[in-house]
Formats: structure tokens, sequence, C-alpha cells
């Protein structure tokens, strides 16, 4: 009975039902959300079905409109049979993977002065922000834990002002705040006090655009007035790539200086495995062999880790059967689908698939279909400065692409 | 002369030449007999007792045969003391007159065959005496024996001789004293180097001032020096003040806020320092750390090897200069900076202590840490603005008036208020504030700003801050303005009404800036309430010399410079004299400099400009209105000037035609009028270019066909191209 009961607070009808709940999010509410019908939701809820596998971006959707975390995302993920979508995520540790970076970033936030804004834009599968942990642990031994705060704008887009400024300001610890106001004052006081805060936004790009510019407005209000002692790393991907380049209005973004997640290197993919296998050993060239076969995109480096864990063997064969095993992974099937879905795009994905260079890398890509595809990490960027260019993050990466266009 | 400085200057010889000196002078003092100068008086010294002692037994002899015969005997032969060792002789050539003849030998010195004159005063039991022939010196003679010529005594020579030997001395002692003075390691490279007092260390400062005081140059010194009174007697009490209160006069210095820091897992104390927006570089703030006296260096380094200094960089005033403790806080890898003795006597009596506490910054932290350059916002450093004087002097040289300030994002809208701002801080009739809109809503920000409650109105709010003023007028700088006046568009200028009235009035002036919501509204719409409501003030590029010295000047802050002026010129012509690139692009050279390079070089620079923040501040311009269609027309100029290196409103015509799409020319030249306020291209008369060199670079040739080519297809007729902002 017990055993039932574990198994189903871990389904994910249960799990669904009490993220749904948590935010008092409708089926209908989500349906619209995510662009199913109500029914299909409901019948998520009930147990009667799940996510079909090509619906990966849709159930992705939904997790962020419920609101949650990376692990959360990831149990409901497995709960539906899904991969995990941020496969690298753990439990702060010593000698994290990217320390170096991490140190770096917060490294700036001192030669910002007297606007210290920074984004921090990662690809898919990497988290916004990857290694929040890590990031907001680093924060608070540098600033202080009473000086450190995590905001995460709600995503619904019905949400009222009362209730988004609300809910930020109970992730702020200010208690009673009913509007934009309120919760501005709030964080003023703070500062008033001489304080220095840090405030880790991660997903800003969520929640009605009113709402997020009320709240970059509050935000860069209170940087201009309280210059240097308001240090802000707004996290995200795509959307906040967008809103910085594409949407001039956000004077916030305007004057924050850009920094994107690093590639995986071997030194952070071998810190990754120790730190989820402990007690098993890689070997070195395995790993490396592995790095390069993924390219460094985050949710192969664990499908492969774990290929690894299973068969340990380091001869050729085995690396050409994790070269097919990682070809065949359903994260890249479903990167790739909804990029075929219109023949002229097909048709346009399976030239630039045949294409060593896919042109100069540049802060903003003007091409839709190459931004998708880098902001979907199947494309990365290698070279420095106007040098730097767009390549296929893996041979993988083509390959597997070219299965699902011609499929 | 010459010899003297050659055997003074081989080691050897002025060893020989020492020690010769020695010798002599010692001898002479200490063993005059053995010395040939001084042996012949000291042997006189010696033979000077026996002999009075022998002429005192001849005379008590011949007073006793006097008082027996009653006056002076005939033969003095019977009375004379019997033979023996006698180094004198005697004879008597008359009555009451005794001749003394020293023996003429070596052992008797300088008294060899001199003659001594006693004369008998009958009636008495005294000799006059008086010096022979050959005379006796008569240093060697009694008081008795020297009467003046007027019957007094005379002083003897020896008196004589002591007192000038005691001058003499009292002169070389002095001469000696003056010589140690001037060659006295303290004073002497302040007296040849006033200008090196500074950089006394300030341990040795009260030393110094008794030594100045001692030679009397003490006020001349201070002045060719440059050092105030008040500032020397000042540093005087910070070297002799306690560890703990030596912190704030530091601060003090640099107008810094200073507090004391606790929670620290250091021995003594350490404080913290807020800085002023003048400071020119970016450090808002740095710790202090003041170890105990008593630790010693490789202890101190152990204990800020181990702790957690955060993002602030430590200034660590050690009691005493530390060898260990420089070598540490030089690798630029930690944020720890050693601020020793000869700096802290600088800071505290230099006319800049700024350029202290840089160099010290500069020479033990990565200079990136403490960029000079303000690369993104408002400029809010004075020492960090350049250029606008123009601008600024039509503001500041008239009557309070209405300014609207428009130009693109990044080029230095909000700088300019700041600067404002600055200038008008202490006028003494004029009250200036600066409120950045975080939206449309101007009165609940000017509310909450001021203190009152959001729903309070406008002209209450103009009312609770002129009722504050004490009699100033008000001129408040608004920044961020866009969205309020697209929003006062669309709701029929409600508010920029009641600013109208308050300005005429005379109770309030305003100061607006904004990009294109306020330039299509002030200065296109001709129906606009707004084109009277004050004068436009566009904001361009920045003036070539002033880029210049946004160059160059903030680098010399940190002893950095470029290799070459053509180096500096060639960023001013890359960045298009656009403000914040000529910074981005000199933060980035920064940034190239490796360790121990004080110079810019033309690969410095060429790194920079391909640099990843370089690109990143010439993307964002395909979104300058809040209306797609506009955007899209913006994306259609820019790609077609990138084609072809220029453009026209002609060509662009062409262009639409060619494609069948209509055209719509007012759309099409508000494009051309956004493209320019956005600073991304100039008007040259009828064709327009890319403002800013670089921009050009951002584009494939390869890819511009093909991005030009999609935006036309997009489906957007030029007609559609309407900017909702600017029409209500």
């Amino acid at each position: 009975m017990s055993q039932n009961c574990a198994l189903d607070a871990d389904s994910f009808s249960t799990l669904l039902t009490l993220y749904m709940r948590r935010i008092r999010a409708s089926a209908a509410g989500v349906a619209s959300e995510i662009g199913l019908s109500r029914e299909a939701v409901n019948n998520w809820r009930n147990g009667l079905s799940l996510p079909n596998p090509k619906s990966r971006d849709r159930l992705l959707a939904c997790a962020v409109y419920l609101r949650l975390t990376e692990a959360e995302t990831n149990r409901l993920f497995s709960a539906a049979g899904f991969e995990r979508e941020f496969p690298l995520q753990g439990e702060p540790a010593a000698g994290s993977p990217f320390a170096a970076f991490i140190e770096q970033v917060f490294e700036q936030f001192a030669r910002l002065t007297p606007f210290p804004i920074c984004m921090l834009l990662s690809q898919a599968h990497w988290g916004q922000p990857p290694f929040r942990l890590e990031l907001l642990a680093r924060a608070k031994t540098l600033y202080g834990a009473d000086a450190v705060l995590h905001i995460q704008p709600p995503y619904s887009v019905s949400t009222a002002s009362s209730d988004y400024f609300a809910a930020i300001g109970r992730q702020c610890g200010f208690d009673g705040v009913t509007s934009d106001y309120e919760f501005e004052a709030a964080l003023e006081r703070r500062l008033l006090s001489g304080e220095r805060l840090f405030c880790l936004v991660s997903r800003f790009e969520q929640g009605t655009a009113q709402l997020r510019e009320t709240l970059a407005g509050i935000l860069r209000s209170l940087s201009e007035m309280h210059s240097c002692n308001l240090h802000l790393l707004l996290c995200g991907g795509e959307g906040l790539a967008d809103l910085k380049y594409r949407s001039g209005d956000l004077s916030l973004l305007n004057i924050a200086h850009v920094s994107h997640w690093p590639e995986l290197a071997l030194a952070d993919l071998a810190s990754l495995a120790a730190r989820r296998w402990p007690e098993r050993r890689f070997a070195a060239a395995m790993l490396e062999h592995l790095l390069e076969s993924c390219g460094g995109h985050p949710a192969l480096a664990e499908e492969g880790l774990q290929w690894l864990v299973e068969y340990p063997e380091a001869d050729a064969a085995a690396r050409q059967t994790l070269h097919t095993h990682l070809r065949s992974s359903a994260r890249l099937w479903q990167a790739f689908q909804p990029l075929t879905q219109d023949p002229a795009a097909r048709e346009r994905l399976h030239a630039r698939l045949l294409a060593d260079d896919l042109g100069r890398a540049r802060p903003y890509l003007a091409d839709a279909e190459l931004r998708r595809l880098f902001w979907s990490n199947l494309i990365a960027v290698r070279g420095q400065g106007d040098s730097a260019r767009l390549y296929w993050r893996c041979e993988v990466v083509r390959e597997a692409g070219l299965q699902v266009v011609q499929s | 002369m010459n010899l003297l400085a050659g055997i003074i200057k081989h080691p050897l010889a002025r060893r020989l030449l020492i020690g010769a000196l020695t010798l002599g002078l010692g001898s002479a003092i200490l063993t005059p007999q053995f010395n040939p100068f001084t042996r012949y008086a000291s042997q006189g010294i010696v033979a000077s007792s026996i002999v009075w002692n022998e002429v005192i037994e001849f005379k008590r002899a011949y007073l006793e045969a006097t008082y027996a015969n009653d006056g002076w005997p005939q033969d003095l032969a019977e009375f004379t003391p019997p033979p023996g060792d006698r180094h004198i002789s005697v004879v008597s050539p008359q009555a009451n007159r005794l001749l003394i003849n020293i023996q003429d030998s070596d052992d008797m010195g300088d008294l060899a065959g001199t003659q001594i004159i006693l004369d008998y005063r009958p009636g008495s039991t005294e000799f006059d005496c008086s010096p022979g022939e050959p005379p006796i010196p008569t240093r060697y003679l009694p008081s008795s024996c020297q009467v003046t010529e007027d019957g007094g005594w005379a002083e003897p020579e020896i008196i004589a001789d002591l007192r000038w030997l005691s001058i003499l001395c009292a002169v070389v002692v002095l001469i000696c004293m003056v010589l140690l003075l001037l060659r006295h390691p303290l004073l002497s490279p302040v007296q040849a180097r006033p200008g090196n007092l500074l950089r006394v260390p300030v341990a040795q400062l009260p030393k110094l001032d008794r030594l100045l005081r001692l030679m009397g140059r003490r006020k001349s010194t201070l002045l060719a020096a440059g050092v105030s009174e008040a500032d020397w007697q000042r540093a005087l009490a910070y070297a002799q003040a306690e560890r703990e209160e030596r912190v704030a006069p530091l601060a003090l210095r640099l107008g810094a806020q200073c507090q004391l820091s606790s929670g620290w897992a250091l021995p003594g104390h350490v404080y913290e320092w807020r800085f002023t927006a003048d400071l020119p570089v970016s450090l808002d703030r740095c710790l202090v750390y003041l170890p105990p006296r008593d630790v010693r260096d490789d202890l101190l380094v152990q204990h800020l090897r181990g702790v957690q200094t955060g993002l602030d960089v430590m200034l660590v005033l050690a009691a005493e200069d530390s060898l260990a403790l420089a070598d540490y806080c030089t690798d630029a890898a930690n944020f720890y900076v050693a601020v020793d003795e000869a700096s802290q006597s600088e800071w505290l009596l230099g006319k800049r202590p700024v350029e202290v506490l840089l160099r010290l910054l500069a020479a033990q932290l990565k200079v990136t840490r403490i960029s000079p350059y303000q690369t993104r916002g408002g400029v809010v450093r004075s020492g960090s603005f350049f250029g606008r004087a123009q601008l600024l002097a039509r503001v500041l040289n008239r009557e309070p008036a209405n300014y609207l300030v428009v130009g693109g994002r990044q080029l230095g809208k909000s700088s300019l208020l700041k600067a404002v701002q600055r200038r008008l801080l202490e006028h003494p009739h004029i009250a200036c504030h600066y409120i950045s809109l975080r939206d449309h809503r101007l009165a609940p920000r000017l509310a909450l700003q001021f203190g009152l409650p959001a729903e309070t109105s406008l002209e209450q709010v103009i009312d609770h801050i002129v009722a504050h003023q004490a009699g100033k007028r008000l001129f408040l700088l608004i920044d961020e303005a866009d969205l309020f006046f697209r929003d006062e568009a669309q709701n029929g200028y409600r508010q920029l009404s009641t600013l109208r009235a308050l300005s005429e009035e005379g109770r309030c002036w305003f100061m607006l800036a904004g990009f294109w919501d306020l330039y299509a509204t002030a200065v296109l719409d001709y129906q606009s309430p707004l084109r009277n409501f004050g004068e436009v003030l566009t904001i361009g590029g920045l003036e070539a010399d002033a880029c210049r010295e946004l160059a160059t000047v903030p680098l010399h802050h940190l002893r950095l410079g470029f290799a070459s002026n053509a180096l500096v010129d060639e960023v001013v012509q890359a960045s298009g004299q656009r403000a914040n690139l000529v910074a981005i692009i000199c933060q980035e050279c920064l940034d190239a400099l490796q360790p121990g390079e004080r110079a810019i070089e033309r690969r410095h620079l060429q790194m920079a400009l391909a640099s990843a923040a370089v690109q990143d501040a010439l993307a964002g311009w395909g979104r300058l209105s809040h209306d797609p269609d506009a955007c899209r027309l913006d994306r259609i100029v820019v790609y077609h000037t990138a084609c072809h290196g220029q453009t026209s409103l002609l060509e662009l015509v062409a262009l639409f035609e060619a494609q069948q799409l209509p055209v719509d020319m007012d759309a099409l030249n508000r494009a051309l009028s956004r493209l320019v306020l956005a600073f991304v291209l100039r008007r040259e008369n009828s064709l327009y270019r890319f403002a800013i060199p670089l921009f050009a670079l951002q584009f494939e040739p390869a890819e511009l066909q093909l991005f030009l080519r999609q935006e036309l297809q997009a489906g957007m007729p030029a007609s559609r191209a309407v900017d909702g902002g600017s029409r209500g």
C-alpha cells in the first residue's frame, strides 16, 4: 500500500494536479497557455493519458506556466516518461562545475558600477539560470544570506498586477505587498538602509508584457536612484534576449551587461559525472569522446553519462554505439520536430544541415530560424568577437536533424 | 682639493686617511708624549711641575737666608739647597733678583734652555716672576707671575688658549651638527627636493618635524613642498594617533563615508568606506583593514588568505611596511591593496589624495577591476563626463525654461540631465531634482520620490516640493519619458497641460528626456501641444575633442595611455563619436592589456573593435518604435544602406516600386528620421550613411540580400507603416 502511495505521489497526474492546485490554475487556463484542449489536460490530470512524445515543447510550456523550478520540471518530465529537461541540475557541492564562470559572473558586478546589472543568457536544457543553487549559494557567501533575493515572476498572462507583485513581494520576504508601488517602496526601504542587495531574477520574460515592464521599470528606477547598491542578475533564454534586442522600451535591459552561459568543458563534464555518480570512476578518454560527441549539449552529455554508467567499455565499438545512442536521443528529435512542420522551412533546414558553416554569430541573430536553432541548443558559437561563427553543435545533432528531415 | 676628492672616492685610500687621522688625533689626546706633534709640549708640561717644585725649594731657601741676614745675602751659595738631580740652575746677578735657568735637555720639552726672573719684594715673602731670556713660555708661568702693565693680574695664556679651544670646539661641534643635520637621511632628501616631503614614511613625520624646527626651515620647506600648515599638523596628529583613529582622517581626505564593519574573522578592525560619485573609477565602496600593531607579517598574510572579502577591494593599513604583505597584495588575482607608509603621507599631505589611491589600486589590482570608463547608463561621475558644453551652456546660462531632450538610446540623454543636476546642485536660487520614470505615471512617481502618497495630484506634489525649497525655483529633470509621452498622446495630453500651466505660472520648469515618442510628438506632429512646450535639444554624437578626452583622460588617472594620438583618432572615427561606444572600445582595450603593459597599441585596439562588447553595443537597432511595421521599415532601410553603403529617399522609393509595394512617403520619412535620431544613420545632403563606421561591419554581405528580401516579403506594405505614438 505504501509503495502504491509512493508511486502515486510521483505519477504524472498527481504531480500535475499538485502543481496546478498550488497556483490555482484551471485546466482551461493550462490548456489555453499550452495550446491543447481542456479535455486533453483533464485526461492528464485524471491519469487517463500521458503527454504525447511529440508534445515535449507543450509540456515545457506547461511547466513554465506552472512556475516550476528546474527540479520540479525534471520530476514532471520523468513522470511523463520524458527525459529530464534540465539534466545537469543538482545540489550545490564543493568543486562545482562552472565554478570559475560563476565567480566571473560575480566579479563582473564590481566593474559594472554604477549600474551593476547583468543578463545571463542560456540555451535550452541549461535551466534559467543554470546551476541556480550554486549561483545563489555563491551570492549568499559574497553578499550575506539576508541580502540575496530571488525573484521568479509569475508566468500567467491573466495574473493581476496586485497578485503579480504580491507573489514577487513574498519571494523577497515582503509581507502585505498589494501593488507595484508597495513592492518598490519595500525594496527601496532596504536599499535606503545602506544595504547592498543581490537580486537574481530568473525567467524574467515570464508574465504579461505590461507587468514585466513595470517590474523592469521598478528595478531600473531603483538601480538609478541607489546606484551600486542593487546588483541585478537577470537570467533567461530566448525570451529575455528578444526583450533586450528587439524591444528597446526596457532601458533596464539596455544598460545590462550580457553574459552567455559557457560551453561545457571536459573539466566541467568530469565534475558533473563525479557529482552525479560519486562512487564511479569514468575513463578520461571516454569522457573526452563523450564531450566531442555531444558537442557540449547538456542533455546529450547527461544521456551519454548514463550510457557510460551502463556500458563502461572504452573501445572503438563502444564509442560508435555511444554515437548512435546519442543520435537517437528523443530530445533532439523533439527539438527538430517543430522546425519541420512547414515544407519550406523543412527545405531550408535541410540545406542548413548540409552546410558546415551556418554564418556569422551576432549578439542577436536576425534570422528567426537560426535564432530558434540557437536557443534550442542545436547550434553553437565558435570563435571570438567578429570572427565568431555559427556551427552545428556536433555531428550527432546534424545527423539527428537529417534523420528528422528525411523521415 | 682634487687629490683629496680622489682619495675620498677611493675606498681603501679613504679608509687609510680616516685611520691616519684617527690615529693622529687619538694619540694627540690620549698619548701626547708619543705624538710627534704634541710630544714637545707634553714634555714641557711634565717638566714644568718639576721646575716649579725646584724653584719653590730655592725660593724657600733664599727667603730663610734673607730672614736670617736681615736682607738679601751676599753669597747665595751657602744657602743653596744641596745639589742633586737638578733641572735648574740659579744665579743672583744683583740683590733681590734670581735668574732661574732651566736645563737645556730634550726631556724638558719646550722649557729647555729658557729662563725665569724672580724679583724679591723686600719686607715680604713674595717674589715677582717674569720671563727671562730666552723667555719661558708664558703658559708655564703661574698666575701670580702674570701681571699686566697696569699692575693687575694678567690672564694666564693657558686660560686664553682654553677659551679659544672651547670656542673652536663649539664651532666644530656646531659645524658637525649642521653637517649631520644636512646629511641626515630624513632631512637631506627633503632639503634637496622639498617635494620628497610628501613621500616620507608617515611614522617619520614627527621626527622630520623636529629636525626641520631645529634647522629653522620648517616653514620654508612646507611652503616649497606645497603643504599647508593645517595639513602638516593633521598629518603629525595622524602619525601620533592610535591606530584606530587613523582611518577617519584618510577617509576624510577622499570625502568618503567611513563606518566600522563587523563580523570579520580578522584580528584588528575592518572599516567600510563609501566613495562619492566623483571618484573617477568604478569603485563605489571598499573595505579598510587595520591589523593590530603586533601581528607578524607572515601571519597577517595568512589571515588575508583565509578571509572572504566578497567583491570588495580591501585596503590594508599595516603598522609597518611589510615586504610579505606588499608581495601578496601585488598579486592582481586578489582584491587586497597594501597602503604603504609613504603613500599614507602623500595621501594626507598631497593636493590630490585620490590620485594616490588610484595609483595604489592600479598597481595592485587588475585594471579592469577599477575601470575608469562608464560604458552603460547615464554618467554619474563628474570625471567621466566630457563635452556637451554648448548644450549645457544653453540650459545653465539662461533663465529657467522647459527643455525636451531627444536622442537615441545610450547616446547621452541621461548623462546630460545628470550633468545639469550636478551643476545646479548648489545653485542659490534653483532647486533641481532628477527623476527617472519607470512607466507612464508621472504624478505617482514624483509623489513617492518626495514621500507623498501615490495618489497625490501633480499640482499638490509640485506645491509640496516648492514649499520645501525655501523660495528656490524648481527645475525637474524627468528621464525615460517616452512611455509618459505615449500615454499622453493617447489621452489628450492632460498631464502635459498641467506641466505647461505650472511653468507658465513660474512655479516649476521641466527638462524631459526621451527618444522617438517624444521626438515624434514634439517635432513631427504639428498639432501636438508639445511643440511650444519647450526648446528641443537633440543629442547626437559627442564633439571630437570631447571624444578624445573621454578616451584618454580616464586612462591617465591610472597612468596608462594610448601609444599614439593616431590610435585615439582611430577610436573616435570608428565609434562615429558615439560617447558610450568610445567608452566601450577603450574598456575593451584595457581588457586586452596584459599585466605590465601600460600603453594601448594597435593590436589592443583591433581586439577591442572585434570584441563581443562592441558587437553587442551595435545591436538592438531592430526595434526603435513600438509599432512592428515601423520597425520593419527601419530594418529595410538599414539593410538597403548596408547593401549599397548609402541610401536615399529616392532609392528607397525605387526599391519599393521594384517590389511592387505601395510607398507611404510619410512613413518612409519617419523611418529615416528615426534612424538618424537613433544615430544609426547620418544624413549628408540627400544621402544617408551609417553614423558609426563599425555599424556596417556587423552585416555579412551574403546575408544582406536575403534579409532585405525577407523583410520586403513579410507582407509589409510601406503604406501601413504608421507610427502609433506620433499619431496619438
